[in-house]
């Protein structure tokens, strides 16, 4: 039996195809690179333990960016002195 | 994204009733309103004796610089303390929170994406326990050496540089055992939730304001609400992939997942008529960009940092012109708006700029989809190499923070390179980072009127004021104006009530949730508006990848350089107390 390109059989074939190419990216190809460098896995459990949110892309999505902003702006509004000068 | 594009606009028109028939409108009406919602909650509940605490902080803070040469114990206990003080921590705070929550972290089950119960929270608490309970110890261990060391450097009155080493040295394990401690005290703290009856709700109610506009514009209202349930599907689809535990390591986000799952949608079964009303992408992305705008946030970043603002305002305008003239000129790119849409997008901060640079320049919608996906292959490759080359020539964190914070497109990835390295390099990375992202805005607004002026319109022909008003693209205005409205009340509070109340408060906690989603649906609509044989057909002869690369290894050279210059030679003090 031959599937018409057109046909509603064929499309939900390809979407499936499509499902099946997205699971295999999440679940084997990525875990794959992963397992296959020590960077890349050092990186990923990294990533896991500190639960930055990586695929975020502006700075209010992402916790630690306000942790940034506050440990900058203590060290401009109340830089330590330098050393070779007298404590108060 | 205007399907007429690549038409020469010679007059535009505008009249009164374009304020309430027209898109660019609708975004900052729409946007006002979610800011105008934000800001009455959290200006209403601001944290108890805010106040007083900054004051008291601040001045331990001062006493402390002015008594060592370093930052000391009780000056980061004040700062903490400081960090604490957050509007969204108020119980109106955590309310919105609950209410509306995106899918939370998953790895096998996705259902565990959306719903735990209270046996699965307890279990997974107890598990995390040992886990916590040792590192708090640590971290209590590494408090008092850090103080012991602190005593001894302060005995010698701080004069001796070895003791001084010591004491900062302490100091800063002491700060990574906090912080690993405090990573480890949010996994016992699990509690039960069920997100499908406030996923619904959100859904509600986004329906509800983005119908109100389509009715008033003469569209068919009843036909968007229909098919704005599928967008919102295939966004929640798009979120719960995004928090997929190994997408997390690749840092692959919702944006791609959702133009992913749409162009999937779209290319095989087909996206059905139904749906279509629904498809109004610009709608979505001019009313997430005018909420944007008050995300950026002008005076935060002169209260962060000299040499990052040298590092990120001076080598980001140079690369994205370069960029652009280069395609223009050399590669000879097909479309300037796939040109310019590629240069902000690998010169500014990815994503968010290329969002904001489609829409100023009116790009189309595969444009847009084809600098997203450029940009996420290059940061999931940059985000695992660089740390790794930083690490392998032992460069200084400080100058790998700005090199990776001023090159590294994805502000998520930027942090975690960053933090991958050292809590000093992520500091540095994230605050490069965060005063490019503020380069959005003058970027959008340089575009817009740049396009209007010189792209738009016959060669030789000069354009007139009026011209120029008539095809600005309306939004930018809102998003100019939510920026300096908020960058105002930022700096006038102070920056720490600004931080609290601000940052904290209205962003955090409103309106950065519905930009989220907005621009979750624009991708959706994105994708399900997609042909594949088209998208394919901007990417012919390979030209976007190789403006992509051209442009991004001149940022590499330009930013290391600046970066150097800046940190070790024009403001090495600064660099000596970071």
């Amino acid at each position: 039996m031959t599937i018409n390109k057109t046909s509603a059989a064929y499309r939900w074939t390809k979407f499936f195809a499509g499902l099946a190419i997205f699971w295999s990216f999440t679940y084997v190809i990525c875990p794959a690179i992963t397992a296959s460098s020590d960077d890349f896995a050092t990186m990923a459990k990294f990533i896991d333990d500190s639960g930055i949110e990586t695929g975020e892309f502006f700075y209010t999505d992402i916790e630690v960016c306000g942790e940034a902003d506050l440990g900058a702006r203590s060290t401009f509004e109340h830089m330590p002195r330098s050393m070779d000068t007298t404590p108060k | 994204m205007a399907e007429e594009k690549n038409i020469v606009v010679d007059e535009g028109n505008s009249s009164i009733s374009d304020l309430w028939l027209k898109e660019d409108y609708w975004a900052i009406w729409l946007g006002a309103l979610i800011l105008l919602v934000g800001s009455f909650i959290y200006f209403n509940n601001p944290p108890k004796d805010l106040d007083a605490k900054i004051a008291n902080a601040n001045s331990i803070m001062q006493e402390q610089a002015e008594y060592a040469p370093f930052k000391t114990v009780a000056y980061y206990d004040a700062q903490d303390t400081k960090g604490k003080l957050k509007a969204t921590g108020s119980p109106i705070g955590k309310t919105i929170k609950n209410w509306t929550s995106k899918p939370k972290k998953w790895s096998t089950n996705p259902l565990d994406a959306f719903y735990m119960d209270q046996a699965a929270a307890d279990a997974l608490n107890a598990k995390n326990k040992p886990k916590y309970d040792a590192a708090a110890a640590k971290t209590k261990a590494s408090k008092m050496a850090a103080l012991t060391a602190q005593e001894a450097a302060a005995q010698a009155s701080f004069k001796n540089a070895a003791l001084n080493d010591e004491a900062i040295s302490k100091i800063a394990t002491w700060r990574k055992d906090r912080q690993a401690s405090s990573k480890a005290k949010k996994k016992i703290k699990h509690k039960p939730y069920n997100l499908f009856p406030s996923l619904i709700g959100l859904c509600l109610a986004m329906a509800l304001l983005f119908s109100v506009g389509i009715k008033v514009m003469g569209k068919d209202a009843g036909g968007f609400l229909k098919g704005f349930f599928a967008v919102f599907a295939v966004g929640v689809i798009a979120y719960l992939m995004g928090y997929q535990s190994t997408m997390k390591h690749y840092g692959i986000g919702y944006a791609a997942w959702a133009i992913a799952i749409g162009m999937l949608i779209a290319n095989t079964v087909g996206t059905p008529k139904w749906i279509k009303p629904a498809l109004e992408v610009e709608y979505f992305i001019k009313t997430g960009l005018v909420l944007l705008g008050a995300e950026v946030l002008f005076s935060k970043v002169i209260a962060i940092g000299v040499p990052g603002i040298f590092v990120a305002w001076v080598v980001t305008p140079v690369v994205l012109i370069s960029t652009f003239i280069f395609g223009q000129k050399v590669i000879k790119m097909p479309s300037k708006t796939l040109n310019m849409v590629i240069s902000a997008d690998m010169s500014v901060c990815g994503t968010s700029a290329a969002i904001a640079t489609a829409a100023a320049c009116r790009a189309k919608k595969e444009e847009l989809t084809l600098s997203i996906g450029l940009s996420l292959v290059f940061t999931s490759i940059m985000m695992i190499v660089m740390p790794a080359v930083i690490k392998a020539t032992a460069m200084p964190h400080v100058l790998g923070g700005a090199w990776m914070g001023g090159t590294i497109d994805a502000t998520g990835a930027v942090a975690a390179a960053g933090a991958f390295l050292s809590e000093k390099a992520m500091f540095v990375a994230a605050t490069i980072k965060m005063i490019q992202n503020v380069l959005i805005g003058v970027t959008a607004f340089g575009v817009a009127v740049y396009w209007c002026t010189k792209v738009e319109c016959e060669a030789g022909k000069k354009v007139g004021w009026m011209e120029i008003w008539h095809r600005f693209p309306k939004f930018v205005i809102g998003f100019v104006i939510a920026s300096v409205i908020f960058s105002t009340i930022y700096t006038s509070l102070g920056s720490d009530a600004g931080f609290a109340m601000v940052d904290h408060g209205v962003i955090r906690g409103f309106s950065k949730i519905f930009r989220g989603w907005f621009f979750c649906l624009s991708f959706a609509a994105i994708g399900l508006a997609t042909n594949f044989r088209e998208l394919a057909g901007y990417f012919k002869g390979g030209k976007p990848l190789i403006l992509y690369v051209c442009g991004q290894s001149l940022n590499l050279a330009l930013t290391l350089t600046m970066a150097y210059i800046m940190f070790y030679v024009v403001f090495p003090e600064i660099t000596a107390k970071i």
